[in-house]
């Protein structure tokens, strides 16, 4: 009797749960339910074919250019693009390489303290409503702003000429370094603003000062915001060659700060200007996009790692 | 709100049709553009200020150039869309022209180095350069840079590079300083004469054993060039047109150092080969807009 | 009140006095870098604007260095008109795609997707430059006809490399939306696309119109892309197979070639200042619309 009304229970039971997957079945729409309920509203079916379309026309662009650039440059890329010494014969690409990353380290040598430390009066010290941080923030956004051929100008007005550097290496960084200030001082905001306000709270419990709080608590939690910065701005300045035109020179050699200098993406534009070593500049082009292409995928490791952490 | 979003849909509908029109056009689109544009001339020049401009302008004898032609900013894009454009023209120095375009002759002249040295091919231009007569003085490697340019080992290397030498047989042969030179030299000026200034300044540190390191090319321009050699910021100026009066009254002495042909370019399915002087005035002044009235 | 507290306790810290004014002069510098950069373009441009008048200057239509002519009317309006014509491509595909890679993109996709919008972002200018004058532009003439260095060339390689700014912009404002408001219109017996376009967009208006005028601000500016392909005339153009000079072009073609200390250097920053004033116009839309937002 009893081991019956168990298994009677027991039958009701698994009816019970068919239903339910019964009824999970019937909500469960086929791809034709959602073919005919488009058809019922043909103006939502243009809709979604719109947005297929361009989400292909981006990929299609996307996989058009950086293909078209790799077909034209990777048949010239030779070792001797890469020699050591530049001539006339290989022109070799290192010399620009060197000059480039020389460049940025310089930018971001003078760049990174400036915004970070902008960044940290905007974050912990000045209260939004001040009259001062409105000024900055939107003088920061004006810089953002302003194209690089305008700061190319004024580099060539204020360094090469009025200080009368020349063309070097120097007047470059120091362009270079204007340009992305904007950019690290608002990556770093962010980083600092994604900081949680009890790690300062906690800090201060324990008696730090507000000094030692933002050097030992805040800024290494934020480092990886402010590193993805940073090697944002490396990429910008990678990819730059109006305003360096104006400002570093074009010279094919590492001549240190005073010298007049060229980077890879000027080195890409004189060696196709003249039509005489067109293959040559694509394969520069190939590096170039490598390069920043490197550059933004680490930005991204490591803004990423940040997102990690605190969610 | 619902007329906002009408708007954003046409938008957004037209740029969906339009994708689409670009796609398909992709295609056929060979057939269809050979009978549109083959016979219409399209114009190709040179930025204001360029060297190749100046020189064109002036051989010419064009009082003004038209305002429908497209600009280029560099022998590369004169190369490129010339090497596309069926009905294109354009010019460019003799040095960088290539299998991909077809020089026309001008007058029935072909242009080669030969036909420029012995004049009959008009459209070549001087490539300069200027200095100081103090900086001369005062610096030791740019006097000896300048004896190698004029010697026969200087000329030898304008000649390998595509440019033009009247004195490669006569000059006399570089001899080497007793003592190396040591000052510095920084270069600056034309676009068009650089890469033929970095092959001299290689083959002189070679010739010379002095380090290379102590030259600087600068290519920002012939303007920026004789300016920038005038006030002291570049030693040596680099042209590729004729140094002007005023710059020459600001005390800067002008050297010749090779000849450049300018070559007259059309696409090479162009069935035209030779031109006037006149005919070439003519296409720039649009009196021709089409390649049937000249025969082609 | 804690604050407070350790704030009266480090009062006479001067290493915390010292660093705070570190700070102040590093905010400082950004304001005075605009300043100095504000003054250089635009002292600069005196003597041309002086030379030349500036109404001359703004609404002439004659550029022509060589006879002291300095009129900046074509490149004013061929800055224009491009910049329209990479809106008109780029913020329709921009726009859905974001739609596409917030709403209807699947995981494994977007993970793919989202890197390669990264890499449009990434390509140097110069690059786009070089693959439109060999690409797009034969595209033009031999489809379309005439030169084929046109407006429509520069719209198109514009269109493409603001793509990367405006999806990113608006997919992180669409995200922002609060999932509630999807699904509420779905349980009202909205479609998916009606859910999003009707309910979602609205709500993300000020991100997308933000993401937009920072497109706009990068084609305004964009030089090296641009001079490759835009033809370069100066003259007002007719049709989009026309070609024009932009006001970077501009800059860019001629400054290699002026003399220093001449008008015609003064009127190519000049030409700079203008495009100065753009942009300022611009920061202040953004301004304008973040205002309203809130």
């Amino acid at each position: 009797m009893e081991t019956e009304t168990i298994k009677k229970s027991l039958t009701e039971r698994e009816e019970t749960q068919t239903d339910v997957a019964q009824i999970v079945s019937i909500n469960r729409v086929s791809f034709a339910d959602k073919l005919r309920a488009y058809m019922k509203r043909p103006f939502s079916f243009a809709l979604l074919i719109l947005v297929l379309i361009a989400a292909a026309v981006t990929v299609g662009a996307v996989a058009y250019v950086v293909l078209y650039a790799l077909i034209q440059g990777i048949p010239h890329l030779k070792p001797s693009l890469f020699a050591w010494e530049w001539t006339t014969l290989n022109q070799s690409m290192l010399p620009a390489l060197i000059n480039t990353l020389l460049l940025a380290f310089f930018a971001l040598l003078i760049a990174v303290p400036i915004g970070v430390f902008a960044a940290i009066f905007m974050v912990e010290y000045a209260k939004s409503t001040n009259a001062f941080v409105k000024i900055v923030r939107m003088a920061a956004e004006t810089l953002a702003g302003i194209p690089s051929i305008v700061y190319g100008l004024f580099g060539m007005i204020f360094f090469v000429k009025l200080f009368g550097w020349g063309y070097c290496l120097l007047s470059g960084i120091c362009t270079m370094a204007i340009m992305i200030l904007p950019l690290i001082m608002r990556t770093t905001e962010e980083a600092l603003k994604a900081v949680p306000d009890s790690f300062r709270e906690g800090s201060f419990a324990l008696g730090a000062g507000k000094l030692r709080t933002i050097f030992v608590i805040i800024l290494p939690s934020a480092m990886p915001g402010i590193i993805s910065g940073v090697i944002l701005g490396l990429g910008r300045v990678v990819g730059e060659t109006a305003a360096l035109l104006y400002t570093a020179g074009s010279t094919c050699r590492v001549l240190g700060l005073m010298g007049d200098s060229r980077t890879l993406a000027v080195h890409m534009y004189l060696l196709a200007n003249e039509g005489l070593h067109v293959g040559e500049a694509w394969a520069t082009g190939v590096v170039l996009i490598l390069l920043v292409v490197l550059i933004n995928g680490l930005a991204e490791f490591v803004g990423n790692k940040l997102k990690k952490e605190y969610n | 709100m619902k007329k906002i979003l009408m708007a954003i849909l046409c938008v957004a509908l037209a740029c969906g049709i339009g994708a689409a029109a670009v796609g398909c056009g992709g295609n056929n689109g060979g057939e269809n553009g050979e009978g549109s544009s083959a016979g219409q001339i399209l114009l190709y020049t040179r930025e204001d200020g360029s060297g190749t401009r100046d020189a064109f302008i002036e051989l010419v004898g064009l009082e003004e150039m038209t305002d429908n032609a497209a600009v280029c900013n560099g022998t590369n894009v004169v190369l490129t869309s010339v090497g596309g454009a069926k009905g294109a023209i354009g010019y460019i120095s003799l040095g960088s022209l290539n299998d991909t375009v077809k020089a026309v002759k001008i007058g029935g002249v072909e242009a080669t180095a030969e036909n420029i040295i012995n004049d009959t091919y008009k459209l070549s231009r001087p490539f300069n350069v200027a200095y100081k007569a103090a900086t001369l003085e005062s610096n030791d490697t740019l006097k000896d840079f300048m004896q190698f340019i004029s010697s026969k080992e200087g000329q030898k290397v304008i000649v390998d590079y595509g440019c033009v030498s009247e004195t490669e047989d006569t000059a006399p042969a570089y001899v080497k300083p007793a003592t190396a030179p040591t000052s510095e030299v920084k270069i600056g000026g034309s676009t068009s004469v650089g890469p033929l200034m970095e092959k001299l300044v290689e083959a002189y540190c070679k010739a010379s054993g002095v380090a290379s390191t102590k030259f600087t090319i600068t290519q920002n321009g012939s303007g920026a060039g004789m300016t920038g050699a005038g006030d002291g910021s570049f030693d040596l100026g680099m042209a590729s047109r004729a140094v002007k009066d005023d710059e020459l009254a600001k005390g800067l002495t002008a050297k010749e150092i090779a000849l450049d042909g300018i070559a007259i370019i059309v696409n090479k399915e162009n069935t035209i080969d030779n031109l006037t002087l006149e005919q070439l005035k003519k296409i720039y002044n649009e009196e021709y807009s089409n390649w049937s009235e000249l025969g082609a | 009140m804690a604050e407070e507290a350790v704030r009266k306790k480090v009062k006479g810290d001067w290493k915390e006095t010292a660093m705070k004014a570190l700070f102040i002069v590093a905010a400082a510098a950004f304001i005075a870098a605009l300043l100095v950069i504000c003054a250089f373009i635009f002292v600069q441009s005196v003597p041309a604007l002086k030379e030349v008048g500036v109404f001359e200057f703004l609404f002439s239509d004659k550029w022509n260095p060589g006879k002291g002519e300095f009129g900046i009317a074509t490149m004013i309006v061929g800055s224009c008109y491009v910049t329209a014509g990479a809106l008109v491509i780029g913020v329709p595909i921009g726009f859905l795609t974001a739609i596409f890679m917030a709403r209807y993109c699947p995981r494994p996709l977007y993970r793919v997707l989202k890197p390669m919008t990264n890499i449009l972002a990434g390509i140097p200018s110069i690059v786009y430059g070089y693959f439109g004058l060999r690409v797009i532009v034969p595209f033009i003439r031999d489809n379309f006809g005439g030169y084929g260095q046109s407006i429509l060339a520069c719209s198109i390689v514009l269109g493409v490399m603001i793509l990367p700014t405006i999806i990113s912009v608006s997919e992180n404002s669409l995200r922002a939306v609060p999932k509630s408001y999807y699904e509420g219109a779905l349980a009202l017996g909205a479609t998916k696309e009606r859910a999003i376009f009707c309910t979602e967009v609205p709500a993300a208006k000020s991100g997308i119109m933000t993401s937009i005028i920072l497109g706009l601000g990068r084609v305004i500016g964009e030089t090296m892309a641009v001079v490759m392909i835009c033809g370069n005339q100066t003259r007002f153009p007719d049709s989009i197979l026309d070609g024009v000079r932009t006001l970077t072009a501009n800059v860019v073609l001629e400054m290699s070639y002026v003399e220093m200390g001449s008008v015609h250097e003064s009127a190519l920053i000049a030409t700079a200042a203008v495009l100065f004033v753009f942009i300022l116009i611009i920061t202040l839309l953004i301004a304008l619309i973040r205002k309203s937002s809130r």
